[in-house]
């Protein structure tokens, strides 16, 4: 058999298995993607709202930021959303297999544990993805589309691959801290750290656009900004072509960077590791 | 009675010490864990300020609330948090298996109450250690505010987020019995609560209408840290004795339910033991 016909044979599997098993419990899927998005959609309404009322008055729409009220609410939208696009649902499941053994039929499967992995997030991704496109028509319905935004087909398809490729790094990085697993007994609380700081500096709680300055300047020497604010933007039709080959440019180092370390962990993980059972 | 009742509590008391003795223990055998812990709820704190923080810079004040008041507010909002994860969580993050598996004997047939037993088993010796860097946040913002609240306020304050603490338990367990119930969805429920409860990271001034009668009486997020640093903030402004009322009504109140509920649960529990 070829390389093409391998791995057109077991990725519509895999991406069939996948899908199934996150549609498993659907009512409960339901429930957690539509509470969630409209908790932090009604919070931030309520905080913007409460801001924009101590916002000074000017010609025109008042705005903070560069955001209008209805651009801050469009902000939120695609941060709730576009996020879990950028995340799926993997994040504990490496550490998972390694603690209760179920890694082993990766290692005895005739196909690649990462490559398996980026499967099942594209997988989650594409339920994350038709989340927020009905999120989308539904807020549109509702507030339709600010003048000053520009919220487009185009505009919205480019955030979505944007955001599928900061999921795929953010996937590596991630997984670096989860392969510690091999080492240790338990790394729930250096993803929660990650999660914790990524929706922080990754502009998920605040637009980074209210950071000063000299913050902003030293974010960018981190992926966060790379991996959320920057698929936003793509949503929101911020980013031009030039941007967006900057910000990718800079992805693409982080998940380079972070492929070598995790590619080294798992060499060193795998020696040592022993598992019980199928 | 009375003597009887004293013996029971005295016989709880001493249970719990052997709950800490053990939970310490096992604490310090997994020293990253431990560690890992105390780093990852300072993190957790230094996101919660630099929040406030990122937005104060942009206006004067929130809902009414200056930065400084507003700080006070994240602090509270930190402590209940601290008590939780001392407390409840590593119970309650157990509960929906235990359901499930059927493993849930191991508590029932205690000759104590199950409820008690599984809601204060685990206590988290990391969290308790960032209480005491919460309680250090706490004594930060009260140092900055323009006029000093007495002793007699910051106790009442510290006595109401205890109070807020056993709501969050109480609107957490509520979500997890439901498993009993639906027998599937995991901890599904769980992250329900945890989604929900960042209502109650935002000061309650900010809501209105509809919305702010959920938070403060059926899903009482705002309840919890909110009202208490209005304590401190509005120093009551008369209205002290409503504030505690409401405060302390919606925890018995959720305490009562919280029991029958858990009565009601166990006769749909099924063992899967022998």
């Amino acid at each position: 058999m070829t390389w093409t016909s391998e791995a057109l044979g077991w990725v519509p599997q895999v991406l069939a298995i996948e899908l199934k098993k996150a549609l498993t419990y659907r009512v409960t899927f339901w429930i957690r993607h539509i509470l969630g998005t409209l908790t932090e959609l009604t919070i931030a309404y309520f905080l913007w709202e409460a801001l924009f009322a101590r916002a000074p008055s000017g010609p025109g729409i008042k705005t903070l930021a560069g955001y209008s009220f209805h651009g801050i609410l469009y902000y939120y939208l695609f941060a709730a959303l576009g996020s879990r696009v950028v995340w799926g649902s993997l994040q504990g499941s490496i550490s998972t297999e390694i603690y209760d053994g179920s890694l082993n039929r990766y290692l005895l499967y005739p196909l690649s544990f990462s490559g398996y992995k980026c499967v099942a997030l594209f997988a989650q991704q594409l339920i994350a993805s038709s989340q927020l496109l009905f999120g989308l028509a539904v807020a549109i319905s509702i507030w339709g589309i600010p003048p000053e935004l520009t919220i487009s087909p185009g505009g919205v398809a480019l955030g979505l691959f944007t955001a599928m490729l900061c999921g795929l790094t953010l996937f590596l990085i991630n997984g670096c801290l989860e392969l510690i697993a091999f080492w240790q007994d338990t790394v729930w609380n250096l993803m929660a750290m990650l999660r914790f700081i990524s929706s922080l500096l990754g502009g998920v709680l605040i637009p980074l656009a209210f950071f000063p300055a000299r913050a902003r300047q030293l974010l960018e020497l981190t992926p966060f900004p790379s991996l959320f604010a920057f698929p936003i933007r793509c949503f929101m039709g911020q980013v031009t072509w030039i941007e967006w080959l900057r910000s990718a440019l800079l992805l693409g180092i982080w998940a380079a960077l972070s492929a070598l370390l995790f590619s080294w962990l798992w060499r060193r993980g795998t020696r040592q590791y022993s598992g019980v059972g199928i | 009675m009375i003597a009887e009742a004293l013996s029971t509590f005295a016989r709880y008391v001493r249970l719990y010490g052997r709950f800490l003795e053990f939970s310490f223990g096992k604490a310090f055998e997994f020293r990253f864990d431990f560690v890992m812990r105390i780093i990852m709820d300072i993190v957790y704190y230094a996101v919660a300020l630099a929040f406030f923080k990122v937005i104060y810079l942009h206006t004067p004040d929130l809902g009414g609330w200056d930065e400084r008041h507003a700080m006070v507010f994240v602090a509270g909002s930190l402590i209940v948090d601290a008590l939780n994860m001392t407390i409840f969580s590593s119970n309650m993050w157990n509960l929906p298996l235990l359901i499930n598996k059927g493993e849930l004997d191991y508590y029932l047939i205690r000759p104590v109450s199950s409820l008690f037993f599984m809601s204060l088993r685990d206590f988290a010796a990391s969290s308790f250690i960032n209480l005491l860097c919460a309680l250090g946040i706490l004594a930060w913002a009260l140092a900055r505010l323009p006029v000093w609240p007495g002793a007699g306020r910051i106790t009442l304050f510290l006595l109401c987020l205890l109070n807020g603490t056993v709501i969050f338990y109480c609107l957490n367990i509520l979500a997890n019995m439901l498993v009993f119930w639906t027998q599937g969805g995991g901890s599904g429920f769980s992250e329900i609560i945890w989604s929900l409860s960042k209502f109650g990271e935002r000061p309650d001034t900010i809501y209105r209408g509809v919305v702010r009668s959920v938070l403060t009486f059926v899903l009482p997020f705002a309840v919890i840290a909110s009202f208490p640093a209005r304590l401190i903030i509005d120093r009551g402004q008369g209205d002290t004795a409503r504030l505690l009322l409401h405060m302390f009504g919606i925890s018995i109140l959720f305490l009562t339910i919280v029991i029958l509920t858990w009565n009601r649960a166990l006769r749909s529990y099924s063992s899967a033991s022998s």
